[in-house]
């Protein structure tokens, strides 16, 4: 396989199949889990209430709602800044776009390249920040195992890459190829990894939130 | 153990707890490592997976924890770092727990950690961390460590539906003998013993006629001048209180819950009234039921708050003179976090006294007393380290400056009393009962008024 | 015995005014009702300290300093436990038993006669008319008296210091027969039964912290399980019991699996005949009946109370609870009656008639077949049905008065 035909193949192929293993991963995960519930523990399903499920969801994506982010603004403003630009750098980034456009007709608004690049940085950082914190904070360090800065490491290459690739700095065609592959690993890896917390944390707030809300009358945020 | 006036700062991890030991010497290697997998194996299901596979090891936890606070921030206390040394250790090693690892597991389940759940409104997730830590007491009951002294009380509960070895005559005797001193009050009150057809059921802890028999008197002159229509059972079932479900002994939780709600369906009552205390009212709503198979109750259940507040607003009972004094709230995790009735009891403190200060945080954000979770009922060799584990409970009291301090829940009444004479605190703990007694206008009420 | 025809079946109406008590004393209690609705008593203040039997309006002779457990058994005879110096006693229409005790509960009463808990410097055992057993314990719960009047109870054997758990552990309860020792000592021990003909027994024990299993006299089943609930002679002589494992519930019999399925709960053991039936939960939260093994399809979400069969066993009756309300399932069927409180019914001897009591909205009303009589009372006691199924005895408090009715059931229906 020459140059060409491997990046042909990663910035094509190997797009959908990412896609296909990320989405077809996510839904058997998903349904898996909740066959699972069913099958151990499915005293749960009497307890979950929709509105009570919604409430305590919404409350918590409500920056700064939660007690909780109230006594760490610091860290939280961090992490929702993180959580937001990982969406929304890559969804909005001109060149994504140009690409879903070429290969498959779809475009929509995208973020000034300017822009991006200082978002990038911002998430680049964060993704600091975190690896720092795990270093420093004892509470945080105690718990903290080898994978979890692998974790972070995995999560912040497709923005290292990516930024380097912008900026041509470096051997620019294997930095290249480097940012798509890792973003298709990540991709690939969301549905088997504790990237997947994406996915489940809605469902453990719905079911405390059931719990606080339907049953004990109370609050959980 | 005695009580040193020297305040220890440190939690003490070398205390000898009899029945962990005794339970130790007859483990083996291979069944502490049957045991620990057969309960993961078997006992757990997609919520336990949940937990371990989401949870992002960020400690967003550790700052709800006051066992996390009480010790200057040391890692060990955090919810997530006893999940660690505890159910983490059990499924990283596939069982095979050293006997020394058992007995630090034992303390940390049994006696760092009071299953509050506030940590759960502190974790972004809601990652359920109490019921981690219940799943490692239930694998310490199965291997037969749990502390001795809550062991004790379990068998109480086992041989004799109530908590504290109450005989079924001393039972009757103590209502007999407090609806005679209480009529002194009205001399025509009576604590009804098994009325068929009752509207009530009033349901107490043991330790109320063990120790503090005063309790059913005044409740019962409550519910005289009320003419609440009540009855409380002479037969076992009458006791609330419920310490398996703090040691893993599902099956005894069970079977104290369906003795209670079989005490109440016997009796043909509408609903169950219940003491003033928090663990019991979990017990009932919320988790024995559960093991029956009860998704929920199979009798209504009220908190004595919901009761008193009913009381105070239909006009059954009225208040002759508020309470003076500035009063502060303490809210038990189990009926704020575990009822949401935090509000109903402001609105009965505002009913009974002039002033009140809020202690803060409060509400569902309280912390634990420091008892509850069977941590006091691990008894005596346990007490020291109970008192430095609570420092921060003791330093929000504190900072209300108030006088009285009122806790509506046994564990916490006891738990209380506890850190405020170990930091030389000079305040009273109430019950509502206590401030409704002294305050309510003793005549009978009349339908209609 | 109950011999119901004997009773009077004619006489449409009585009264007893009972307003006129309530001035005589300083207060009256529940007022209690005899089967054959001709007798109301209860206990009554008659100064300070001093407590008398009110029967339609005449005291017993004797008053007493404490008394309580006031009931009819159903040969009609007045049965009380009192207490005068210290010293307690049953009291039986008017006659207190010669044998005095510390203290005296948990009376019962069948048609054998009547026997109570007691205690005796410290000591525990049971009294059956009149008869203390000869050995007492550290310790008594969970009484028995079958209608040979057999009394059984778990009795604490030793003495135990105070956090003893190794010796409890050890086994310090065994089941008491008459009060003699009548199985081995155990962890714990709950829920006896007895056979028949009284001659056997059967309970439930825990043989250590976790391992659960069936007694019956001496020995024990050799499975364990992770718990067992109250275990059943059937008329075979066999023994069955609701026993848990691998989190589910299952029906055994002699040690060995009887039912095919499992279900999340097992709960009041009915058994009649060849038929067994059990208030079963096959979904979270969710209630129904099963007999043989064969579910019924009503569900309830909160309780099944009571479950029994009718004496031919052809009815088979389950009270419940579902949302807020109370309610009966007949053979299968629910009556629907929203009510607020209700009793267990009772069975007419051919079995077409079914009554019991309930309140709704603070009325108690009478109720016949699933029909909720249209006429509220401020209380209804037990009702009767006449031998030849044809009328209702109805016992009544009304405005402050007693009225002992006969209701032709044509009128009813
Ligand atoms: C929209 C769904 C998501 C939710 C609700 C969510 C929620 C959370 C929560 C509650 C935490 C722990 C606390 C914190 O650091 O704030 C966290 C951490 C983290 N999340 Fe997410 N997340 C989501 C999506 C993602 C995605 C898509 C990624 C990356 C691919 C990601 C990467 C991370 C990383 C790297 C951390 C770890 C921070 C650390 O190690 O300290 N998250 N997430
Ligand atoms: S449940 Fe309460 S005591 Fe236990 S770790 Fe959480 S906050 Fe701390
Ligand atoms: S806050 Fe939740 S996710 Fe974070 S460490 Fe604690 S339990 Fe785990």
């Amino acid at each position: 396989m020459n140059m060409h035909t491997f990046i042909d193949f990663i910035m094509g192929e190997m797009v959908i199949v990412s896609f296909v293993i990320f989405i077809a991963g996510t839904c058997g995960r998903l349904l898996w889990t909740f066959i699972h519930i069913n099958k151990t523990e499915n005293f749960i399903f009497s307890y979950l209430s929709f509105k009570y499920s919604l409430r305590s969801i919404l409350a918590w994506l409500t920056p700064f709602l939660p007690v909780s982010s109230r006594k760490k603004p610091f860290f939280y403003s961090i992490s929702y800044t993180f959580h937001i630009l990982l969406f929304i750098v890559p969804i909005f980034l001109l060149s994504h776009i140009t690409l879903f456009e070429e290969y498959l007709n779809w475009s929509w608004i995208s973020i000034n390249d300017t822009s991006a690049d200082i978002l990038t940085i911002i998430v680049i950082l964060c993704t600091l920040f975190f690896v720092t914190r795990r270093v420093v904070v004892k509470e945080v360090k105690y718990i903290t195992r080898t994978s979890d800065f692998v974790f972070i490491i995995i999560a912040s290459l497709p923005f290292i890459t990516g930024f380097l690739a912008y900026h041509q700095l470096f051997a620019y065609k294997i930095i290249m190829i480097a940012h798509v592959i890792s973003g298709e690993i990540m991709l690939i890896l969301i549905p088997f990894t504790r990237f997947f917390h994406m996915f489940i944390a809605p469902i453990i707030r719905a079911y405390t939130g059931s719990e606080f809300g339907n049953v004990r009358g109370a609050k959980d945020w | 153990m005695q009580e040193t006036s020297t305040k220890d700062s440190e939690t003490d991890t070398k205390v000898i707890d009899e029945g962990v030991e005794k339970g130790l010497k007859g483990l083996t290697p291979e069944k502490i490592e049957l045991v620990i997998n057969q309960v993961l194996k078997n006992e757990t299901g997609a919520r336990l997976k949940l937990y371990i596979d989401t949870c992002m090891r960020c400690s967003l936890c550790a700052d709800a924890c006051s066992f996390f606070l009480s010790n200057d921030r040391a890692p060990e206390f955090s919810p997530a770092g006893k999940v660690k040394q505890t159910l983490h250790e059990m499924i990283r090693l596939k069982g095979k727990v050293s006997k020394d690892t058992l007995r630090n597991i034992v303390r940390i389940a049994h006696t760092e950690c009071n299953v509050c759940k506030r940590c759960s409104m502190y974790c972004p997730f809601g990652i359920d961390i109490a019921y981690m830590i219940l799943l490692v007491r239930r694998i310490c009951h199965k291997l037969e460590i749990t502390p001795l002294y809550i062991q004790d009380t379990v068998n109480s509960h086992a041989a004799t539906m109530n908590q504290m070895w109450v005989k079924e005559d001393e039972w009757i005797d103590t209502l007999q003998w407090q609806e005679e001193d209480a009529r002194e009050e009205f001399e025509n009150l009576r604590i009804p013993l098994d009325k068929d057809g009752a509207d009530i059921m009033y349901s107490v802890i043991a330790p109320e006629p063990k120790f503090q028999a005063g309790l059913i008197y005044q409740s019962a002159v409550i519910h005289h001048a009320a003419d609440i229509n009540w009855t409380m059972p002479s037969f076992p079932g009458w006791d609330n209180s419920n310490m398996a479900m703090f040691t893993g002994d599902y099956e005894i939780s069970g079977r104290i819950a369906k003795a209670h709600y079989e005490a109440a369906t016997k009796l043909h009552v509408k609903k169950i009234v219940m003491g003033e205390c928090g663990h019991a009212f979990r017990s009932v709503f919320d988790v024995g039921n559960r093991w029956m198979g009860w998704a929920m109750p199979p009798v209504d259940v009220i908190h004595a708050i919901e009761f008193y507040h009913y009381l105070l607003t239909s006009g059954r009972i009225k208040i002759k003179d508020k309470f003076k004094e500035t009063v502060t709230l303490h809210d038990p995790c189990n009926i704020s976090r575990g009822r949401g009735l935090h509000d109903k009891a402001r609105e009965l403190v505002d009913m009974l006294c002039e002033s009140f200060i809020e202690m803060t945080p409060n509400k569902e954000h309280n912390y634990c007393c420091g008892a509850g979770g069977g941590a006091i009922n691990c008894g005596p060799p346990w007490k020291i380290n109970r008192m430095v584990n609570n420092r921060e409970k003791a330093d929000q009291i504190k900072r209300t400056g108030a006088k009285v301090l009122i806790a509506p829940c046994h564990n916490c009444h006891s738990g209380l009393e506890d850190i405020l004479h170990y930091y030389d605190q000079d305040m009273e703990v109430k019950f509502f009962g206590d401030l409704i007694f002294n305050a309510m206008d003793k005549t009978i009420y009349k339908g209609g008024e | 015995m109950r011999d119901i025809e004997k009773w009077d079946w004619e006489t449409s109406e009585k009264e007893i005014l009972v307003n006129k008590w309530i001035n005589d004393y300083n207060w009256i209690e529940e007022i209690k009702v005899s089967q054959d609705g001709e007798n109301i008593a209860s206990i009554v203040s008659t100064g300070e300290a001093e407590f008398g039997i009110c029967v339609n309006g005449e005291l017993w002779d004797e008053s007493f300093e404490k008394a309580w457990s006031l009931q009819f058994t159903p040969s009609q005879k007045l049965v009380s436990l009192v207490s005068n110096d210290e010293e307690w006693a049953v009291c039986i229409d008017g006659n207190s038993w010669e044998s005095k005790f510390d203290y005296i509960w948990d009376l019962k009463v069948n048609s054998k006669g009547v026997g109570a808990s007691v205690q005796v410097d410290g000591k525990y055992g049971m009294v059956v008319n009149g008869i203390a057993w000869g050995d007492l314990f550290e310790n008594i719960s969970g009484t028995v008296l079958n209608e040979n009047g057999d009394s059984a109870a778990v009795v604490q054997v030793d003495p135990i210091s105070q956090a003893d758990i190794e010796r409890y552990n050890n086994g310090i309860y065994s089941v008491s027969v008459n009060g003699i020792l009548a199985s081995e000592k155990h962890t714990n021990i709950w829920d006896i039964s007895f056979n028949s003909t009284g001659s056997e027994v059967a309970y439930s024990i825990r043989k250590n912290r976790t391992d659960y299993s069936i007694g019956r006299n001496k020995s024990i089943w050799d499975n364990t399980f992770q718990c067992s609930w109250k275990p059943v002679f059937t008329n075979n002589n066999e023994v069955i019991a609701p026993v848990r494992k691998g989190g589910k519930w299952y029906l055994y019999k002699d040690d060995k699996q009887l039912w095919k399925n499992n279900y999340l709960q097992l709960l009041n053991l009915a058994v009649s005949g060849d038929n067994i039936s059990v208030a079963i939960s096959d979904s979270y939260g969710k209630w129904s009946v099963s007999e043989n093994d064969i579910k019924w399809d009503f569900r309830c979400d909160k309780i099944i109370s009571d479950l029994f069969y009718s004496d031919s066993g052809k009815t088979l009756i389950a009270l419940f609870k579902n949302n807020k309300y109370w309610d009966i399932a007949v053979n299968n069927k629910i009556w629907g009656l929203k009510a607020d409180k209700l009793w267990k019914p009772h069975i007419s001897d051919n079995e077409e008639i079914i009554t019991t009591r309930m309140e709704k909205d603070g009325k108690y009303y009478l109720v016949v077949n699933g029909n909720v009589h249209n006429e509220g009372f401020e209380m209804i006691f037990e009702p009767e049905i006449s031998s030849d199924s044809s009328k209702i005895l109805l016992k009544v408090l009304d405005m402050g008065v007693y009225k002992r009715k006969i209701l032709p059931l044509d009128q009813l229906l």
